[in-house]
């Protein structure tokens, strides 16, 4: 789930890139909050990698 | 209370349901296994999860409400010798669903109709999560209100009467903490014994909406799974839902129902969708501050304080300078277009990285086309990799992190309602800071934006606005860079644009026709952003710069490689010279507007690179008109798709003609009254 950042509303991946289907920019991964119409990135997978590599071990990431 | 294979047992003695709503919910369904059955709605992130798995243990079962993709989670639970059904439905925010989740919440409730619904809300934040439970109580559902989160409102030093929410709502309140499991027992007890203290309305609406109200109710027949006045609610905000059921039921009575409506509206003067948010917020307002107390805690006051100053128009404009001077101008177009990119592109690209690369290239082949491919003066290196990773990158970065630190904070939302006023002048809502806001990341997935505005009118003006007078990030960025040493430039830039802006704004809206825009926006609580979302923020913009755009600039220097390999890139030049010695430009800087079709932000790059070039009279013209100049490539195509060919081409023309019309009237002013920068 995605947290738009505009609104504060929670909206699935599709749903959101379902809105950008007119977009000629089609690859770009951005999503747009299906209340507000903010656009928001959904985060890369490595950014993962750089939590657990800042993460203490033993503590759990917001992941 | 003692945890069984079977869930919870309870040993309260099962009692008869008094108090109950006498026609407005049914008897379980045909989709559940039990006659008892208790549906678990509220907002996302509000611990109704953890309530339902404090509730039945680990026996769950996933599957897709029937129609749909949506996942329901069931579960059961024993309660004095009964078993009881529990499902928990999706995170919704109101009966007026915009996505899928919220639809299948709320056809779960309407078609299924539960014995129960545990509505569970967050305690810190009561006067956001109101609205709903309002409305809900306001159906004739047996809602019981779980105020849950109890423990960190405390910490905030929150108290909630709850003996007087629930006379407010009319409907059972209990305070829990679903983490710990207090409260739990005392939302079985009112299973077990539901008393709602009021069925009677609780949302009151102003004379046109009630009246509409009435008018619907008398028409309405029994049998709704509903009560007539929540149903007639729901119709009067267009609800395609609720005139679906009533076109199964009463096909003859929909005409009847839309011209009560029409009347409603006509005599509301507003949308009475937007009327009835604003009476239902209110009201909500008025509960939570009359159920809620808050001790004596600094910072709490202060970020509601906060809060008020950042919408107030007399201190919200001051702040919007403040941050806009040290967001735009310090941090992004004095460090990120000014420092980082004089080290990244004097030090690193000019002494380093270019000299080194084509010293490779020049011993690797002799070939001349190849050279100029990627070493020559629109090259993939020279042109592309340098503009898009020394000067482009450093500007966009210092933005993105700057921005995710503004959006972090809950600032976006507030300016939205402070500059409502300022927007209904000029034919948009509040709601057009989106767009507008976005524009300065890219215009061309702003345009794409603009279709969340209400009307048609406020998404041609918009649009335009957008084509005219937005700068995208690097654009703004370095434009701050070039201007920076200069302030009286920078004064005439911010003028010139602000003022096309407004004017152009203002014109628009009184030449297009159309309805006056309404804007209704909750506010999220204001907060201090956490480092690590704005850290998760910036790396992911800037992933999504390096995977998106970079390739972009890359293609744009391959293209202008082939044009100038044909002559076409000379030639088209050679047309534009006569435009830029018009506003006192030398030839080269149609080089700049040609590389601002292809992207704003190439442009920009175009400009910085020939700053030596230009004195600070023309870097000037040259910032108006490069800012106000036609859109790019991508976004032309957008309009084309969002508002139709006629409207796109018009909007193309007439920025096309204004641009290089302010440009031209600018070195007008400058020559004649010999206005020194």
């Amino acid at each position: 789930m995605i947290r738009c950042s505009f609104c504060g509303m929670q909206y699935s991946e599709e749903q959101g890139v379902s809105a950008c289907s007119s977009c000629p920019v089609a690859s770009c991964k951005m999503t747009r909050c299906p209340n507000c119409g903010f656009e928001n990135l959904p985060e890369p997978s490595s950014l993962n990698f750089f939590r657990k590599l800042f993460t203490p071990k033993g503590k759990k990431t917001d992941q | 209370m003692k945890i069984s294979s079977m869930g919870i047992e309870q040993e309260y003695k099962q009692k008869q349901c008094k108090g109950a709503s006498a026609s407005c919910h049914g008897v379980g369904s045909p989709d559940v296994t039990s006659e008892r059955w208790i549906a678990l709605t509220g907002q996302p992130n509000v611990g109704k999860s953890l309530l339902f798995n404090r509730l039945t243990g680990s026996r769950v079962a996933v599957s897709n409400y029937p129609g749909t993709t949506v996942a329901v989670e069931k579960g059961q639970f024993t309660l004095a010798r009964d078993k009881y059904d529990i499902w928990d439905l999706p995170g919704m925010y109101s009966l007026l669903p915009i996505t899928e989740e919220e639809r299948v919440a709320k056809m779960a409730l309407f078609r299924n109709r539960p014995s129960f619904v545990l509505h569970v809300v967050d305690a810190r934040n009561l006067k956001r999560m109101l609205p709903l439970a309002m409305e809900l109580s306001e159906t004739g559902l047996k809602v019981i209100l779980v105020v849950n989160m109890m423990d960190e409102a405390e910490k905030e030093g929150l108290e909630i009467d709850s003996e007087q929410l629930s006379r407010e709502t009319g409907i059972p309140v209990v305070p829990t903490v679903a983490v710990t499991g207090r409260g739990l027992n005392g939302i079985l007890k009112h299973v077990l014994n539901y008393r709602r203290s009021n069925h009677h309305r609780v949302i009151p609406f102003e004379e046109s909406v009630e009246r509409g109200i009435s008018g619907i109710e008398e028409l309405l027949d029994d049998g709704y799974p509903l009560c007539k006045r929540s149903l007639a609610q729901l119709l009067l905000q267009d609800d395609k839902d609720a005139f679906n059921m009533v076109a199964h039921s009463q096909p003859e009575a929909n005409g009847t129902i839309r011209r009560i409506i029409d009347e409603a509206s006509t005599r509301a003067g507003e949308s009475l969708l937007y009327l009835m948010r604003l009476s239902i917020h209110h009201e909500a307002d008025r509960i939570s501050h009359e159920t809620t107390t808050r001790e004596e805690n600094h910072k709490i006051q202060w970020s509601e304080k906060l809060s008020r100053l950042m919408t107030w128009p007399v201190t919200g404009v001051p702040l919007l300078l403040v941050v806009i001077y040290l967001v735009f101008y310090k941090f992004v177009g004095v460090f990120g277009a000014g420092t980082l990119v004089d080290f990244i592109e004097g030090q690193l690209f000019g002494q380093y990285i270019n000299p080194g690369i084509s010293g490779f290239v020049r011993d690797l082949t002799g070939v001349e086309a190849i050279r100029e491919l990627i070493i020559g003066n629109y090259g993939l290196v020279t042109l592309g990799l340098t503009y898009a990773i020394a000067i482009i990158l450093p500007v966009v970065g210092t933005f993105f992190f700057a921005f995710s630190i503004i959006e972090d904070t809950g600032y976006l939302p507030r300016l939205s309602f402070m500059i409502d006023r300022v927007f209904k002048k000029i034919g948009l809502s509040g709601r057009a800071v989106i767009p507008m806001v976005l524009g300065l990341g890219c215009d061309t997935m702003a345009t794409v934006t603009t279709r969340t505005q209400e009307t048609s009118r406020e998404r041609v003006i918009a649009t335009l606005l957008l084509a005219l007078a937005i700068p995208c990030s690097a654009q703004l960025g370095v434009i701050f860079a070039l201007l920076a040493p200069f302030p009286k430039a920078l004064l005439i830039w911010a003028g010139v644009i602000i003022g096309n802006f407004l004017l152009v704004g203002y014109l628009a809206s009184r030449i297009i026709p159309g309805h006056k825009p309404a804007f209704f926006m909750e506010l999220p609580p204001l907060r201090l952003p956490k480092i690590s979302n704005v850290l998760a923020k910036t790396y992911t913009r800037i992933v999504w710069y390096l995977k998106e755009v970079f390739p972009l600039f890359i293609i744009a220097s391959l293209v202008i490689w082939l044009l100038q390999l044909t002559g076409v890139f000379p030639f088209i030049l050679k047309n534009l010279e006569p435009l830029v010695n018009g506003m006192g430009l030398p030839d080269a800087t149609s080089e700049v507007f040609f590389f601002g079709f292809f992207r704003r932000d190439y442009g920009a790059a175009g400009l910085y690179d020939m700053k030596e070039m230009l004195s600070a009279g023309q870097l000037t013209i040259a910032a108006v008109v490069l800012t106000l100049f036609v859109p790019c490539i991508a976004q032309l195509m957008v309009m084309f798709k969002e508002r139709g060919a006629k409207t796109a081409v018009g909007i193309f023309l007439f920025v096309l003609a204004l641009a290089f019309s302010m440009g031209w009237l600018l070195h007008y002013i400058f020559t004649t009254f010999n206005i020194m920068i």
